[in-house]
C-alpha cells in the first residue's frame, strides 16, 4: 500500500521501490521460518533426547528394584539360591558397567532374563503367592517392565517425528544448515536393551 | 492405509513387549489376536479426527460470530445509549464541552449507521435482495460503530473468563465430588498409580494426579487446568471390575485426551457460554435484583488472583440462572417504566435459545464426540492394545455412570449416562457422547478382534438398500424442514433488528438529542 503511493508521488521510480520492499518482505519472512523451523527442529530433538533419557532411568529403576527382590524371594526359593546370587552379581555389573554401552547392555538383557527365571520360580511356590509382599513386588516388577517398554515406544514415536522433518520439505533443507542428523530407532527384539543405538546428537 | 488386508498375527507379543514402530510403518503394532484386520492405522484415525475437529470449530466460530451479530443488533443502541448519558451525565456535572462535543459526534455518526441500517432492513424486507449491493457493503460499514462496541466487549469477557477457567485448580474439586486420593497400600489403587505413571511415560507427559471416588458406577474422567495441572479421576468400581491391561486402555484414553487438547477446547466453549449468560445478566440488572448479586460474586470470582472451583462453580450457577424462565419473575410495578429493556431482554432470550438449540448444539455436540474418538484413537497409539480398550469400553456398558456430584461434568466423563445440565440450560440436548457400538467399531477398524460378530455382506447390501429408500421418502421432508429452519433464523435475525432499531434511534434521540 505505502509502496503504491511512493510510486504515485512520483518520488522515487515506481519499479525500484516494489523491488525493494518486495525483497525485504521475502527476507523478513525467510528469516521468521527459518527461526521457526530451527526452534521446532530443537524442540523435537530435545524430545527425542528426554525420551532416550527417561529409558535409562526406567533401567535404573529396575535394577534397584533387585535387592528387594532377592530379600522376599530367599527364604522361599533357597534351592534357587545360585539364581538369586547371579541376579546380585549382574546388578552389581551394571553398576561398574557406567558409560561403558556395550557391558550395559548385555548386563540389562541378563538381568532381564534372569529376571524371569526368578517369577517363574516363584510362581511355582505357592506359599511366595500367597505373600503380600511378593505380590506388590511382582506388580512392582511389571509396571518397570510396562515403564521400559513404553519409554522406547515414546522413544520411537519421537524419533519417527523427528526423523520425518529431517526427511520432508521444506524442513529437512533448514535441518541441512544447521547440521541436525538423524536420530536412530530403538530396534528391540526381547525384553530388554539388544541395540547399540544411540539418541541424537 | 490398508483396507481389509488381515494381519498376520504378529508373533507372541503381550503388553508389555510390545512391538516397536519403524519408520514407515502403516499400521500400528500392537495386541492383536488372529481375527483381527486392520483397515485403519491408529496414525490415520487420529488425523481424520483433527481435521474434523478443525472443520466444526470453524463451524462453530462463525455460528458463533453470527450470533454475536444478532446479539448486537441488540446491544448496540443499548451501549450507545448509555455511554451517550454518561457523557450527558459528564456535561451536566460541568466537564467542558469536549463531553458534549464527543458525545454529539458518536450521536450523529451513530444514528447515520442506524438509518443505514434501518434502509438496509428495509430494503431487505421489502424485495428479499438488495438492488444495490453497495448498500449493504455502505450499510455494514456505518452500523460496524453501533455492532462493534458490544462484540469487542464480549470478546475482551470472553479472554478474561477463558484465563480465569484455566487457572483455577483441581484439587478443590476432590472435596466437592467426594474423591480421595489413591492409597498406595491398598493392592489395586498402588496398581492404578502405576499405570498412570506408565501411560504418562509413554506420551511423554508428567505424570498428572490421580483421584479415586468411591462410587459404583465404572467411569472416568480428566480434568484440570493444563497439561502440566490434571487430575485423572477414577471411580473404585472401574478398578474392581477392569483387569490391568483395560484400566490401562482407560488411562491412556484419558491422558490421550489431555494430550490432544481437550481441556483447552473445553475452556473455550465454557467461556463462551458463559460471556452469553454474562450478557444477558447485565441486560436483566434494572429488571431484577438477585442479576446483581449474581453479577456481583461471579465478578468477584473471575477477578479474584486465587478461587476456588467450587466458588466459580457456584458463581457462574448465578449467572446462569439468567436463562431460566423462573428468573423474570412476577410483574413488578416499578420496572414497568423499563417496558422496552424487558422486551428487549425477553427477545434476546429467544434469539438466544432459537440459536443454541437449532444450530449450535449440532456442531458443539459433533465437535465433542469427535474428540472422544480421537482420544479413542491416541490411546490405542500409547498402548499399542485396541482389544483392552475394546474389552473396557464394553464394561462401560453395563455399569457405565456418573459418580454422584459430578452431573455438571457429565461431559469430561469418559462415557456418558445422561444429559449435562450445564448444556441442557442452554438448549443442548444432544448427546456430547458417542454412541459405545460405534466407538467398538472403530476400535474394531484399529485392529480390536471382532469376536462377537462377522460382517455380513448380504445384511450389509439390504440394509444399504433400505436406507437408500428411507432417504428418497424423507429427503422431501428434510428439504421442508431445512427451509423452515433457513426461515426462522432469518427471522430470529431480522425480528430484532427492527425492534432494535426503533428502540435504539429513541434511546439515541434522548441521550444525544
Amino acid at each position: 500500500m505505502g509502496v503504491w503511493m511512493i510510486g504515485r508521488r512520483g518520488e522515487i521510480p515506481a519499479t525500484y521501490a516494489t523491488r525493494m520492499t518486495t525483497l525485504t518482505f521475502t527476507a523478513v519472512a525467510a528469516l521468521i521460518y527459518l527461526v521457526w523451523a530451527f526452534n521446532r527442529l530443537v524442540t523435537y530433538r530435545n524430545r527425542v533426547r528426554n525420551a532416550w533419557a527417561q529409558i535409562d532411568v526406567q533401567l535404573r529403576r529396575r535394577s534397584e528394584l533387585v535387592p528387594n527382590l532377592v530379600a522376599c524371594v530367599k527364604g522361599y526359593v533357597a534351592h534357587e539360591s545360585q539364581v538369586l546370587n547371579a541376579i546380585v552379581e549382574i546388578r552389581r555389573k551394571i553398576d561398574t558397567a557406567g558409560s561403558n554401552l556395550t557391558a550395559r547392555i548385555i548386563a540389562e538383557n541378563d538381568l532381564a532374563r534372569s529376571l524371569h527365571t526368578v517369577l517363574s520360580t516363584a510362581e511355582a511356590a505357592p506359599r511366595l503367592q500367597a505373600s503380600q509382599n511378593f505380590v506388590v513386588l511382582q506388580e512392582e516388577l511389571r509396571s518397570t517392565e510396562n515403564r521400559i517398554a513404553f519409554a522406547r515406544q515414546h522413544y520411537n514415536d519421537s524419533v519417527m517425528q523427528y526423523n520425518a522433518m529431517l526427511s520432508t520439505l521444506p524442513t529437512n533443507l533448514v535441518a541441512r544448515l544447521f547440521l541436525f542428523s538423524p536420530a536412530a530407532i530403538f530396534a528391540a527384539r526381547d525384553a530388554g536393551v539388544d541395540s547399540g543405538s544411540t539418541p541424537a546428537r | 492405509m490398508i483396507w481389509g488386508v488381515p494381519l498376520s498375527p504378529a508373533g507372541v507379543i503381550n503388553g508389555t513387549n510390545a512391538r516397536l514402530p519403524h519408520f514407515g510403518d502403516t499400521v500400528g503394532p500392537g495386541q492383536f489376536s488372529a481375527d483381527a484386520t486392520i483397515d485403519v492405522s491408529f496414525f490415520d484415525e487420529q488425523r481424520r479426527r483433527r481435521g474434523q475437529t478443525w472443520r466444526l470449530s470453524l463451524v462453530c466460530f462463525l455460528i458463533a460470530l453470527a450470533l454475536g451479530l444478532a446479539m448486537s443488533t441488540l446491544l448496540g443502541p443499548v451501549v450507545l445509549a448509555i455511554a451517550g448519558g454518561m457523557l450527558k451525565l459528564a456535561v451536566w456535572l460541568g466537564c467542558g464541552n469536549l463531553c458534549r462535543d464527543v458525545a454529539h459526534g458518536i450521536g450523529s455518526y451513530a444514528r447515520d449507521g442506524l438509518r443505514l441500517l434501518a434502509v438496509l432492513v428495509d430494503q431487505h424486507a421489502k424485495v428479499g435482495m438488495p438492488a444495490n449491493k453497495l448498500v449493504i457493503v455502505r450499510g455494514l460499514a456505518a452500523a460496524a460503530v453501533v455492532l462493534l462496541p458490544p462484540m469487542i466487549g464480549a470478546a475482551l469477557a470472553w479472554l478474561v473468563i477463558r484465563r480465569s477457567l484455566s487457572r483455577t485448580r483441581m484439587p478443590d474439586v476432590i472435596g466437592m465430588t467426594g474423591m480421595r486420593v489413591p492409597a498406595p497400600d491398598d493392592y489395586k489403587e498402588r496398581q492404578l498409580l502405576n499405570v498412570a505413571e506408565e501411560i504418562a511415560l509413554a506420551a511423554g507427559l508428567p505424570t498428572p494426579r490421580v483421584a479415586i471416588a468411591d462410587s459404583t458406577v465404572v467411569n472416568a474422567m480428566v480434568a484440570g487446568a493444563s497439561d502440566e495441572a490434571a487430575t485423572v479421576l477414577v471411580t473404585r468400581a472401574l478398578l474392581d471390575h477392569l483387569n490391568r491391561d483395560q484400566v490401562q486402555a482407560v488411562i491412556a484414553h484419558c491422558i490421550g485426551s489431555m494430550s490432544n487438547g481437550d481441556l483447552r477446547i473445553m475452556h473455550s466453549l465454557m467461556a463462551s457460554l458463559q460471556t452469553l449468560a454474562l450478557i444477558q445478566t447485565i441486560l436483566d440488572l434494572p429488571l431484577r435484583r438477585s442479576a446483581w448479586r449474581a453479577l456481583g460474586g461471579y465478578l468477584r470470582a473471575v477477578l479474584a488472583p486465587q478461587v476456588s472451583p467450587t466458588r466459580l462453580r457456584e458463581a457462574t450457577d448465578g449467572i446462569e440462572q439468567s436463562f431460566d424462565a423462573e428468573s423474570i419473575g412476577p410483574p413488578n410495578p416499578l420496572t414497568w417504566p423499563l417496558l422496552p429493556l424487558q422486551v428487549l431482554s425477553l427477545l434476546q432470550r429467544i434469539v438466544l435459545t432459537i440459536w443454541c438449540s437449532l444450530l449450535l448444539n449440532w456442531p458443539l455436540a459433533l465437535l465433542w464426540r469427535a474428540r472422544r474418538y480421537l482420544a479413542d484413537g491416541t490411546a490405542v497409539q500409547l498402548t499399542r492394545n485396541p482389544d483392552a480398550l475394546a474389552a473396557a469400553l464394553s464394561q462401560f456398558a453395563t455399569h457405565a455412570g456418573v459418580p454422584a456430584g459430578g452431573e455438571e461434568l457429565d461431559y469430561l466423563f469418559m462415557c456418558g449416562s445422561g444429559k449435562s445440565k450445564v448444556f441442557d440450560r442452554y438448549g443442548f440436548s444432544l448427546s456430547m457422547h458417542p454412541p459405545l457400538d460405534r466407538r467398538l467399531k472403530r476400535l474394531q477398524a484399529m485392529g480390536a478382534s471382532r469376536a462377537d460378530e462377522e460382517p455380513n455382506r448380504r445384511s450389509r447390501l439390504r440394509r444399504a438398500v433400505s436406507i437408500a429408500l428411507f432417504g428418497i421418502i424423507v429427503s422431501p421432508l428434510l428439504l421442508i424442514m431445512a427451509l423452515a429452519l433457513v426461515a426462522v433464523i432469518v427471522w430470529s435475525m431480522i425480528l430484532p433488528v427492527f425492534f432494535s432499531l426503533a428502540l435504539g434511534l429513541g434511546f439515541l434521540s434522548w441521550a444525544f438529542g
